[in-house]
């Protein structure tokens, strides 16, 4: 039997209409957990839970309105008594492949709502519950916590948050028999990654790193590696699994990295399109309006 | 001679009526560059920017503002003729030791806000004249970015953040011939660290970690740290200097490290104290009313 039974427990999933969320929802109600989806659209939402069976509701809300997710949580327990596991999904990828001096601001500050404060507004929404009950929480990080983040700053920079944010919240949680885990992923294919690289600028990463690290793993097998850490207790999941010895690698690593990137004639390129890109839709937009 | 010489240069600081963010200014200064001291209060900003001597100016901006900091610039331009180097360095400790359970929502965003968004303000005030002028920027991180946050999250999470920010940023600025610097400090002796020390609960901190830890520096030696690093470009910038070594072994050290606060009585001990205080405070609170 795992450390921590899913089975009878009541799970929380924000950004669980679809992809890794939808996936992380689906096998936790496999293992007989009672599961709330939590997404923007109302309509997907509620055919998502359909999708599932019984012991499933879905409910529309935005993680970051603070207001919106306390009652999800008052939801989720009026209807299922309780609540145990919470898992802060929900993201989105930067709009424009972009630098910091071509993107425009309420782009950027968007991205670090949802990805960031969204993790916060909906860890504060579920921790009382969670707290009480010796439950879970997982917050979705990324290898971009890890990876050099030109180009899709605002990514990088939330999803750096979120892992020092899980981080804390486990010491803090431990003393009270509750735990949490940070969930970092590489490439998975979701929605949220084919529109990132079917943006102008991203094609030019595939092209440019190496293909193990383009490959992509399906939602299937980042839920699994989701649902495997919450039965642990995990304090950190990898998916795909060697992102981990990046990881415990990236002190030294970063910084050679980082060097490499400063003098690559390729990221240079990338950036310097990425500019004019960026330029020229700025061109254009008040040429529209004219 | 130094790879990028400040002699000449205009620089503008945040957080510089103070503590690390004056002394950089202060150092700049003596090697020729022209200085802008950005802080909240516009009294403290002018006093920190006479104190410091000619070719200086005080300029009071909150760098929660966006606004105000590219007024804050486009004063510093006009004054000066240009901007070439540029330090985000405001920011906020948590006004209270407590868990993300206990704390109030407020407190732990303004820390963001200050601390995350007043960097990224900053920054984007500043870039159009560094990225031309092929200048520099040094957003000021903290070694908190990797060491685990408990009890502190909202500075944690928006340190690690930052230090993202500054990465991709110098990636972004070397094409251009312009770069950045991530500034990492360990204990300063700065009002802010003091302050943090006078918190009840603070002194849990002071008996789990080793001394070495917690040995203060002076802002003098900080600030000698960041000019170095400007003079430089280094990409990273570390005071105390032994943090590299923590930082480069972050990755393995951390996942033991947080394996042995989690069992660590002194630790269980310091985070029930937190949020039996939080919980006694907020009693208090409602009793008046």
């Amino acid at each position: 039997m795992p450390a921590y039974d899913v089975n009878g427990k009541v799970a929380l999933i924000t950004g669980g209409a679809r992809g890794i969320g939808y996936e992380t929802a689906r096998q936790l109600h496999q293992r007989g957990a009672s599961v709330a989806l939590l997404d923007v659209d109302a309509d997907e939402v509620r055919e998502a839970a359909e999708r599932l069976g019984e012991r499933a509701i879905g409910i529309a809300a935005d993680v970051t309105d603070a207001g919106a997710l306390r009652a999800a949580v008052a939801e989720t327990v009026e209807q299922f008594g309780g609540l145990d596991i919470a898992m802060a999904n929900a993201g989105i990828a930067p709009p424009t492949t972009t630098t910091i001096r071509m993107v425009s601001a309420e782009e950027w500050e968007r991205v670090i709502d949802i990805n960031l404060l969204g993790v916060w507004n909906t860890v504060r929404a579920a921790l009382p519950q969670v707290a009480e009950r010796k439950g879970h929480i997982v917050v979705v990080s990324s290898a971009y916590a890890i990876a050099n983040g030109m180009l899709s700053s605002a990514y990088a920079v939330a999803k750096s948050g979120v892992e020092a944010l899980g981080r804390s919240l486990r010491t803090e949680l431990m003393p009270l028999g509750a735990s949490a885990g940070v969930a970092y992923f590489g490439w998975v294919d979701t929605k949220l990654v084919r529109d990132a690289f079917a943006k102008p600028g991203t094609d030019r990463l595939e092209k440019n790193a190496p293909a193990f690290l383009m490959k992509r793993i399906t939602p299937a097998e980042a839920g699994a590696s989701v649902v495997r850490g919450i039965e642990e207790r995990s304090p950190r999941t990898f998916a795909p699994k060697w992102w981990r010895y990046i990881s415990a690698m990236r002190g030294l690593l970063n910084p050679l990295f980082d060097k490499r990137a400063d003098s690559d004639p390729r990221v240079r390129d990338a950036i310097l399109e990425a500019e004019a890109l960026s330029q020229a839709s700025t061109n254009d937009a008040p040429a529209a309006s004219r | 001679m130094p790879a990028y010489d400040l002699n000449g240069k205009v620089a503008l600081i945040t957080g510089a009526a103070r503590g690390i963010g004056f002394e950089t200014a202060r150092q700049m200064h003596l090697r020729g560059a022209s200085v802008a001291v950005v802080d909240l209060d516009a009294g403290e900003a002018r006093d920190a920017a006479e104190r410091i001597g000619e070719r200086t100016i005080g300029i009071a901006a909150d760098v929660t503002d966006a606004g105000a900091m590219r007024a804050a610039v486009a004063e510093t331009v006009d004054k000066f003729g240009w901007l070439d180097v540029a330090m985000a360095n405001a920011g906020l400790a948590p006004p209270s030791i407590a868990t993300m359970r206990s704390v109030s929502a407020e407190e732990w965003e303004r820390v963001v806000q200050v601390n995350l968004f007043g960097v990224w303000h900053t920054v984007r005030a500043a870039l159009p004249q560094i990225s031309e002028r092929k200048g520099h920027i040094v957003v000021v991180s903290s070694v908190a970015a990797f060491a685990n946050g408990m009890m502190g999250s909202s500075y944690m999470t928006s340190k690690a953040a930052v230090e993202q920010m500054g990465r991709a940023l110098r990636t972004e600025l070397m094409p251009f011939g312009a770069g950045a610097s991530v500034a990492y400090f360990g204990w300063v002796d700065t009002r802010m660290v003091q302050d943090t020390f006078a918190r009840p609960g603070a002194s849990v901190l002071e008996e789990i970690a080793p001394d070495f830890l917690m040995k203060r520096i002076t802002p003098e030696q900080a600030g000698a740290a960041v000019v170095r690093g400007i003079e430089e470009r280094a990409p990273r910038i570390f005071a105390p200097s032994w943090w590299r070594y923590l930082s480069a072994l972050r990755g393995l050290l951390n996942p033991l490290l947080d394996r042995r606060s989690e069992r660590d009585p002194r630790i269980v001990a310091a985070i029930r104290e937190a949020e039996a205080r939080s919980e006694a405070d907020a009693t208090t609170s409602a009793t008046p009313s």
